[in-house]
């Protein structure tokens, strides 16, 4: 499986590789330098399982992370409509999305926002329409779905962000129930809807999409999560005591989700079957696409609803095979199949390795699966204290990052309940939550993080970015019937280094892995495809640096396998790091 | 030998020689006349006395023979008749006569049942002659109303092992006691009756439910099985604990709309600190603990139990597996999964957390068997919680054949075999 075969195969030869920086808060003096190694040397050095955590002790900044929600203030004032009428449709429960993007290119993250409407419209021309937010000027967003000429109505679910022409320009993959919609950006502002002639249409009710190149052919590829056989037009009547209710989703025949490859002449095929991106039961909600094995391919982690969860490790040649059980991400420890709707990913307890954290049902609670190595994973919910915590909750969108760089991971849930169970002692909206790592255990810091958490909501897509450009992460939060939040990122914070990638044939750098080390710390980071529910975030990893303010070293291994080494790099910068033009080293 | 003493050696009187004389010839009496005169009327006040005896037997009999037959027909005439008063005076005049007779203890019966009196119906059941054929019926319908009427299902269960013990073919007696204990949450010794129902080949559908599910279950119905015995016995722990567990399992409290109905029931915690080695309530907060991390609190309750107790129960041995892996201690812990396993081959939770804990373990192959039983014990554990409480799953092929799918993997003859003829039936 090449799980043990993390082996660096030669760093890239190659000189004159551009770096350059911008948009430092606090910007060096020293400048980067390019270093040329051919060491055989595994990416994550001297790791070894442990079946706990270690502790994770930088010294702590004064607070926890704090956030301040902006929406209004930035000019972007949106509410998902899910087209609630009393009949409990099922696809009301889980949409919509947000996704991050600079269509325009002006280095300002734009903003694009799902719409919903009445999923049973026997006119959907006459929806209301998906929302493009941009960022015309620092802090001023302006609707500008009319003017990008985006016409979506379709009752949609959530975003999918990537540049797969290489053209330059951000395209936008849209999940609907129904018909999905790849919208061009054509470069000159406007979008053009190419879903016929890219073949990616996908009849079904889809939730979240990513973006990766799965087939190691240089361009991204796409998988879309399908859910369940529903359809709001036909609708299975549900609920019970003559009370109509959301159709439980172990009642309802699963469709499988779709992985289409782009051909690289903007069409792609549908290849899921023929791939092994398959699985049974499959109620695809999440997704992440990741190199999870260190194998310096992508795989790919589903989120299925009341099902196993998926995990198809590349073989390489194109093919994968679904390994979840056998690398322990499937079910709880108990073995329990879970509600998964969302995914956060990262490395919380700085080992190197990338875990998962999988939001799920009230009473459920939420799931850490932590990436042991060569045995793949391990649920330590538990152990790290974040079992307790979310019983009561019903979680969607999540993040894990670290939101104020004082060296610890913290995880953001958004949650809200799929249907009214007020009458079960379970809350409809719901807060979201806040945790930080604080090794061994993570701690709820919901309180302190500003006065958002503290409201309630029924949330569900989230995406991260740095919409004003600070070195920090801020988060788009999309409620149903009610205002789409903006928490821009006012904590206190460490030192921090920001990168953006810019990968051959993958303008955006998806699946560029990085390992930043600075002394004795190494932090370990990626630029996947998914992850969180429904959304899409700007293309940048985000390294905490707590109050070490000592340049760094990026060891960075390109989407292609080619390794770099930049070494000397100054922190509190936003680095865009471009990948040398030269054939890659096998 | 002498006749009178029955010594053979050594005779008291010495016979004399004399003429032979022909065998059977008496010898000549040679006594005094007077004593002869009183040896006759000594026999004759013999005979008499003799026949008196004989007469009055004879009289005693006859009148015994005719006052029970006089009684029998009359308690069959009232039985007819339903006078139940008159019949439960009758039947107990006839058992003073023929206490270790059946009959009369039946009418007995008969008549309590009429009148409603269950404590002396269950009385007079207890009394039938075990030797008597009817003696298992009797013992049965004991059963019956010691569980429905007297509310007394300890009893009730006792009754129930009586009727086995003098015929263990009996199958409603296995189907009232296995429902017994899985309704009281005594799992061990549910699983030893649910065996003991199989070898003798009297398993009922829902013995095979309760088999897969024996230690991790909370029946919907035990909230209403030990609410009506705790109206009986209303400080009974062991249906304290059954009636509350179904409660925090199902967490129905916090269920707004029934939340009131059980507000009766104490918090878990408050039930602990009254029975803090009752081991159905140290095991739910052991899965508490343990899915919360909470080592100590893990290794407080597993001592809070004696530890024969702890050492029969599988879901002990997962929690002591837990803390050997959290020592870091993959041995132990693969050897007390075992151990549950070994206690409980059914349970899916220890089929998934062996295959888990050998996949760590580099172990693919043990890891693989393991999970090839979890997919076949975890699709009955969910079609097992999907059954209606009418239902026992038998109705559906799927369900049987599963079954006896699992059975084979996990290599329990007994269960194959007996699944075998109950499939092979169908």
């Amino acid at each position: 499986m090449g799980w043990q075969r993390a082996l660096w195969l030669g760093w890239l030869a190659s000189a004159g590789l551009g770096c350059s920086s911008n948009a430092s808060s606090s910007p060096s003096t020293s400048a980067p330098i390019d270093k040329i190694e051919h060491a055989v040397t595994p990416l994550v050095q001297g790791a070894k399982a442990t079946l706990t955590p270690k502790p994770i002790h930088p010294p702590r900044l004064a607070s926890f992370p704090r956030f301040t929600e902006v929406a209004q203030a930035l000019g972007v004032e949106f509410t998902y409509a899910n087209g609630a009428t009393g009949r409990s449709l099922m696809v009301e429960a889980t949409g919509g999305g947000a996704g991050w993007l600079d269509y325009d290119g002006d280095g300002l993250l734009d903003l694009y926002l799902c719409q919903g409407g009445n999923p049973a419209s026997e006119h959907r021309e006459q929806e209301p329409l998906d929302q493009l937010y941009r960022q015309v000027e620092p802090g001023r967003f302006l609707a500008t779905t009319s003017p990008a000429a985006i016409t979506e109505t379709q009752y949609s679910q959530g975003v999918a962000v990537a540049d797969f022409d290489d053209d330059g320009f951000d395209d936008i993959y849209i999940t609907n129930v129904g018909a999905d919609t790849l919208l061009h950006n054509a470069g000159d502002g406007t979008f053009v809807d190419v879903t016929a002639t890219a073949a990616v249409s996908n009849p079904l009710w889809s939730s979240s999409a990513a973006w990766g190149d799965l087939d190691g052919d240089g361009d991204l590829d796409l998988y879309v999560c399908n859910y369940v056989d529903y359809d709001p037009y036909h609708p299975l009547a549900c609920g019970s005591d003559g009370h109509p209710g959301t159709c439980h989703p172990m009642h309802m025949t699963a469709v499988p989700d779709e992985c289409y490859f782009n051909q690289g002449d903007g069409t792609f095929t549908a290849e899921s079957q023929q791939r092994g991106l398959f699985g049974p039961e499959n109620k695809g909600l999440g997704v992440v696409i990741a190199d999870f094995n260190d194998d310096a391919r992508p795989d790919v982690y589903i989120a299925n609803d009341t099902t196993a969860n998926f995990l198809f490790i590349n073989q390489g040649d194109g093919h994968f095979v679904e390994s979840g059980y056998l690398l322990g991400c499937a079910v709880s420890r108990d073995g329990h199949p879970q509600a998964s709707m969302g995914v956060a990913f990262g490395d919380y307890d700085h080992d190197g390795r990338f875990d998962l954290y999988c939001t799920h049902f009230t009473k459920e609670s939420n799931t850490l699966y932590r990436n042991i190595g060569q045995h793949g994973f391990q649920d330590v919910t538990g152990i790290v204290g974040l079992h307790q915590p979310t019983l009561s909750k019903l979680g969607f969108g999540t993040i894990m990052a670290d939101f104020n760089q004082d060296g610890h991971e913290e995880l953001f849930v958004t949650n809200g309940h799929i249907d009214d169970w007020r009458y079960k002692g379970d809350d409809w909206e719901m807060e979201p939550q806040l945790f930080s790592f604080e090794g061994p255990r993570f701690v709820e810091c919901s309180t302190q993080a500003g006065e958002f958490f503290s409201q309630k909501h029924v949330g569900r897509g989230v995406a991260r970015g740095d919409f004003d450009n600070d070195g920090d992460w801020d988060l788009a939060v999309v409620h149903q019937n009610a205002p789409t939040a903006i928490l821009q990122n006012d904590s206190q914070r460490g030192h921090w280094l920001k990168v953006l990638c810019n990968a051959k044939g993958n303008r955006r750098g998806w699946g560029t892995r990085i390992v930043l080390q600075q002394g004795t710390k190494e932090l370990t980071n990626e630029l996947v495809g998914g992850t969180s529910y429904c959304a899409a975030h700007e293309a940048a990893m985000i390294f905490g640096l707590s109050d070490a303010a000592s340049p760094v070293i990026l060891k960075v291994r390109w989407p292609d396998g080619s390794r770099q080494i930049i070494e000397n790099v100054a922190v509190n910068q936003t680095l865009t790091l471009r990948q040398p033009r030269g054939e890659p080293t096998p | 030998m002498d006749l009178v003493t029955g010594d053979k050696s050594t005779p008291m009187t010495t016979v004399v020689p004399g003429p032979l004389r022909p065998p059977g010839v008496a010898l000549p009496i040679h006594a005094d006349p007077r004593l002869s005169r009183r040896l006759i009327g000594l026999g004759i006040a013999s005979f008499g006395i003799f026949a008196i005896a004989l007469i009055g037997s004879w009289s005693w009999h006859s009148w015994h023979v005719r006052t029970v037959a006089a009684l029998h027909q009359n308690c069959r005439k009232l039985s007819a008749q339903e006078h139940w008063d008159d019949l439960a005076v009758a039947a107990e005049r006839w058992s003073q006569l023929e206490p270790n007779k059946a009959e009369p203890w039946l009418f007995a019966a008969e008549a309590a049942e009429g009148q409603k009196e269950w404590k002396q119906l269950v009385e007079s059941l207890s009394r039938v002659p075990a030797n008597d054929r009817r003696a298992i019926a009797a013992w049965l319908r004991k059963a019956t109303v010691e569980f429905e009427f007297l509310n007394r299902p300890w009893d009730g269960s006792r009754s129930c092992d009586r009727v086995l013990e003098l015929d263990p073919r009996v199958l409603i007696a296995h189907k009232q006691s296995i429902f017994f204990h899985a309704m009281t949450l005594q799992r061990a010794e549910l699983m030893r009756r649910i065996r003991q129902a199989i070898r003798a080949r009297r398993e009922s559908p829902e013995s095979y439910v309760f088999l897969i599910s024996a230690s991790w279950l909370y029946s919907g119905s035990l909230y209403r099985h030990n609410t009506h015995w705790l109206e009986a016995d209303p400080n009974n722990e062991t249906f304290r604990v059954a009636q509350a567990l179904q409660i925090y399992a199902s967490e129905a409290k916090q269920d707004l709309e029934v939340a009131a109905e059980f507000e009766h029931i104490l918090p878990a915690e408050e039930l602990l600190a009254q029975y803090p080695r009752n081991l159905e309530l140290v095991a739910f907060f052991l899965k508490q603990s343990i899915s919360e991390g909470n080592r100590e609190r893990v290794v407080e309750l597993l001592n809070q139990l004696s530890p024969e107790v702890s050492q029969n129960d599988p879901r002990c041995w997962c929690a002591r597996a837990w803390l050997q892996e959290l020592d870091g201690d993959l041995a132990a812990a693969e050897n007390s999964l075992r151990n549950a396993n070994a206690l409980d081959p059914y349970w899916w939770q220890v089929h998934y957390q062996l295959h888990d804990l050998l996949r760590r373990m580099n172990r693919p192959d043990e890891s693989a068997h393991y999970l090839k039983i979890y997919d076949v014990s975890h699709d009955l554990a969910i079609q097992i919680t999907r059954l209606n409480r009418s239902e026992n799953g038998f109705d559906d092929p799927k369900f049987c054949i599963s079954l006896l799918k699992l059975a084979q993997l996990v290599d329990d003859k007994e269960v194959v075999e007996a699944l075998q003829k109950r499939v092979a039936s169908r």
